[in-house]
């Protein structure tokens, strides 16, 4: 036991972690939930991160169709069987015959939906906070707007992967979303096409959105994440948003350390995450949704998952050649807000302006979200007139028309 | 002393940042070169849509690009048309012009707004697409005169009317800010041949 505790005491010293581990931690800052949810994100990362490992392994790209036996869940006739993509039948195997699978699968759809309720929940007290106008602060802004827009896409990227007919959908909107700058004189088509050499779902390219999911973006959210929590720990966390300057002071000198402090809390926090998420898994099930091949009719009414349901409602509402750039704007304004909010000082009531301009981000995503579910949008219900697209744009039927039979 | 080693240290600082920096550009050229087709790039068609031949000639154009007459009668069918790596979802039908005869048309079936795939309309003959995700409507003229785009201010102005060429799938409805993409047909025996597709 002693040789133990001598070893346990040696890595400590050696590996200089004793540095990190009683690194001091401001004790508000612990205390104030507005800073947790970064620490969630980060959690359900590494949680996704493990799950999807386990998946990854599971999992087979491509399209060639396949047979797949009925959802048992939805209680179809055991004889029926339904045409499928290779992608769908593996998902369908990992799913429902595969022992343990299902549980793996609703804990990895969780933590990424849990992943980007963080995440926004994050970016929103950080705007409020003002996080950004401490020193360091700004890149480390920036950091996370990379990493938000990373996590946004990351969730449609898995979310393609199963081919059901949504993510079927999710990968044709996401091919031909960015060609709208096609009108402009950017050729988008082309270089999608001349990427992935395929403007329709091919085996091509659900290859690369496998690999994207896996390997590139995760590691670019690995670094990205490593850069911003080395920020952290050496720069010191956000000071609290009041005006007096000597209480401001006191809360940023009262600290302690980061071990067992901090840490109890860490692992108390990711434990109670774990629950949840569990919880969510046994009282809502997300059910593998239905198969789709090409050729076959698309039903009706489909919609998108909620991280993307307010971009859904404001192109259904909206002109598309005003919405479809509205994430882009979204994303665009909030990388450049730490160089347009620079004077005055960081407490919320010298920063008001930017308190209503970070409520009307939540208004915005919160308001498509709740419209995008409650209500099945009419398509007269457009409030900005259509720009005409120039005629010439329009491809006229080609070829001169041949009568066949009487 | 110290200004010789300052310059030491300059001299050594621009080889290392050039030869890392050429190092670099020669690994990632031919790789972005590799990832990137210069050619389809260079493929500009016209109409901000990419032009796909393919069959060069009807006469030796493969039987997977075809769909027989007497199948079209039956209902509109869906081709997955493959070219490489390229995949081009069309849907194949008879059209059922205002002159009385059957016109042998074939469309790409993703909605010019966001992509979705396109359902077919009508029974028999087709008639139009519309797009289960955002609700747009895509109507074919079946006048082969041509289709006024607005039959109402057309009653009204006829020497302003703008007119639809016949076959085209026209918006009539929903967000989509331009036509279907048409493919060029072409009849030969008992089948119907997809020549040149837009995408």
């Amino acid at each position: 036991m002693k040789a133990l505790i001598r070893l346990w005491e040696l890595i400590l010293e050696r590996f200089h972690l004793k540095e990190f581990l009683e690194h001091p931690v401001p004790r508000f800052s612990s205390l104030n939930p507005l800073y947790w949810f970064g620490d969630v994100a980060a959690m359900s990362f590494f949680i996704l991160a493990i799950t999807g490992f386990a998946l990854a392994l599971l999992y087979t790209p491509g399209l060639s169709l396949t047979k797949t036996p009925p959802d048992p869940l939805l209680g179809h006739n055991a004889k029926e069987v339904y045409d499928a993509t290779e992608s769908y039948s593996s998902v369908y195997k990992i799913t429902y015959l595969t022992p343990l699978g299902f549980i793996l699968r609703q804990i990895h759809l969780w933590s990424a939906y849990m992943m980007i309720f963080a995440t926004l929940a994050h970016f929103f007290a950080k705007f409020i906070l003002g996080s950004y106008k401490r020193r360091g602060g700004g890149a480390l802004w920036l950091l996370g707007v990379l990493l938000g827009v990373l996590t946004i896409g990351q969730a449609v990227l898995g979310y393609i992967l199963p081919l059901h007919l949504d993510g079927i959908l999710a990968i044709q909107i996401g091919l031909n979303l960015f060609r709208y700058f096609d009108y402009f004189g950017i050729p988008v088509g082309q270089l999608v096409l001349s990427v992935l050499g395929s403007l329709f779902v091919t085996d091509q390219v659900i290859k690369m959105i496998y690999v994207l999911h896996i390997l590139i973006v995760p590691a670019i959210i690995l670094v990205l994440l490593g850069l911003k929590i080395n920020g952290i720990l050496y720069g010191g966390v956000a000071p609290p948003p009041i005006k007096d300057e000597e209480l401001r002071r006191k809360a940023m000198e009262e600290k302690e350390p980061f071990y067992p402090h901090r840490f109890a809390l860490m692992v108390g926090q990711l434990l109670l995450q774990l629950s949840v998420i569990l919880l969510l898994t046994a009282m809502t099930p997300l059910p593998l949704l239905e198969p789709w091949v090409p050729g076959q009719e698309v039903p009706p009414g489909v919609r998108p998952p909620w991280p993307v349901m307010w971009y859904y409602t404001y192109v259904k509402m909206i002109d598309p050649f005003i919405s479809v750039g509205l994430p882009i704007f979204l994303v665009l304004f909030a990388m450049v807000v730490p160089l347009l909010d620079r004077k005055g000082g960081i407490s919320i009531e010298e920063r008001w302006v930017w308190v209503i301009i970070a409520i009307v981000y939540i208004a915005i995503i919160g308001y498509g979200t709740v419209l995008g579910f409650l209500v099945d949008i009419p398509k007269e219900l457009t409030p900005l007139t259509r720009i005409s697209v120039p005629p010439d744009y329009a491809v006229p039927y080609t070829g001169t028309p041949q009568a066949v039979g009487p | 002393m110290t200004m010789v080693d300052e310059d030491r240290r300059n001299v050594l600082k621009i080889f290392i940042g050039s030869s890392v920096a050429l190092s670099l550009g020669a690994l990632t050229t031919p790789l972005v070169g590799s990832v990137i087709n210069a050619k389809a790039l260079a493929l500009k068609g016209e109409y901000s849509s990419v032009e796909v031949v393919l069959c060069e000639n009807v006469d030796n154009c493969p039987e997977e690009y075809s769909v027989p007459i007497s199948e079209l009668r039956q209902g509109p069918k869906f081709v997955l048309l493959k070219k490489g790596n390229m995949a081009i979802p069309a849907v194949f039908g008879l059209v059922k012009a205002a002159d009385g005869k059957e016109y042998p048309a074939a469309y790409n079936t993703v909605c010019t707004h966001f992509g979705c795939p396109v359902n077919p309309t009508g029974g028999k003959y087709l008639t139009g697409f519309v797009c289960p995700c955002h609700g747009s409507f895509f109507n074919i003229c079946n006048n082969p005169n041509g289709c006024p785009e607005n039959p109402d201010e057309c009653a009204k102005t006829p020497d302003k009317c703008k007119r639809r060429p016949f076959l085209e799938a026209y918006v009539t409805g929903g967000p989509a800010p331009r036509s279907l993409r048409p493919i060029k047909v072409v009849v030969k025996g008992d089948r119907v041949y997809a020549v040149k597709a837009y995408i």
